[in-house]
């Protein structure tokens, strides 16, 4: 539901940090953990629409990766994928130890290259 | 001569597309796979699952749908597929429940999607699962791909010629 406002923080962010290199920008990955509550449907929305705002923009491609949840259990000492929020080890031991699934982040930017 | 088109330098540029009601015999078929989230981007460059490498680059704003023929040539043809997905789908029991159901999605602006026996379905998301669960409505996780065609949408669906 605040969808478009991160887009929008996205590309704001990445003006700032690449002022020069910006308008060659061809691809932005973002990765959003399963519990991001972020829905790639809606990001994507939010940047069609920004394109329309911002036509230049219509050049670069926005990939939505989404991350599964992991996380760690003591017992085993080792980390397991979290199914539809069981968060339960296969020993049977439940775990809220997180290793993955919280991100979201601009994770890979492409430039055209000269 | 057949050309190789894995060895392309440059990618496959697609901007819609071609008309679906083709002869696709003799031909080796190619996939261009895609989340179902991605229907609508305008823009896209993958692999296919035959390693030639595609630009999809819209010429207009229609959504892509699952078996769109993207690229035809003697000896290919490159088909869209759309990955399946988990998905929730619903059983609703009477009108009032259809209507108490979407308005449960819609306030997640979630896109719902209806079959034409009308099913309701949604794509798997764990807090949508518990709250509908807690409805007490008849639902269930089913592996589904969603054709964007059957999103609903709220200035009336139109069919793709």
């Amino acid at each position: 539901m605040h969808e478009i406002s991160i887009v929008r923080n996205v590309f704001e962010t990445l003006q700032e940090t690449y002022p020069d290199k910006f308008e060659r920008i061809t691809k932005v990955q973002i990765e959003a953990g399963l519990l991001s509550n972020i829905q790639p449907i809606l990001i994507q929305n939010a940047f069609e629409a920004l394109i329309m705002e911002e036509p230049k923009l219509a050049e670069v491609e926005l990939e939505v990766l989404l991350l599964p949840i992991i996380a760690h259990c003591d017992a085993c000492d080792k980390d397991f994928e979290v199914k539809r929020h069981k968060f339960v080890c296969e020993c049977g031991i439940p775990s809220k130890n997180i290793v993955q699934g919280e991100e979201l982040q601009i994770s890979r930017i492409e430039f055209l290259e000269n | 001569m057949a050309i190789d088109l894995s060895m392309l330098t440059e990618p496959l540029v697609v901007t819609q597309a071609l008309e679906k009601e083709q002869d696709l015999g003799g031909r080796t078929i190619d996939f261009f796979e895609i989340e179902w989230y991605e229907a609508s981007k305008s823009r896209m460059k993958k692999k296919t699952q035959g390693g030639v490498e595609v630009l999809v680059e819209k010429s207009n704003r229609e959504t892509l749908e699952d078996g769109d023929l993207l690229y035809l040539s003697e000896e290919r043809a490159i088909l869209l597929k759309i990955k399946p997905c988990e998905c929730v789908v619903l059983y609703p029991r009477s009108l009032q429940e259809v209507g108490t159901i979407c308005f449960e999605i819609g306030n997640k602006h979630v896109p719902i999607f209806i079959t034409d026996d009308n099913e309701v379905y949604v794509a798997y998301d764990a807090p949508l699962y518990q709250l509908l669960l807690s409805g007490d409505f008849v639902i269930g996780i089913e592996e589904r791909v969603l054709h964007p065609a059957q999103m609903v949408k709220a200035y009336g669906n139109k069919q793709k010629q």
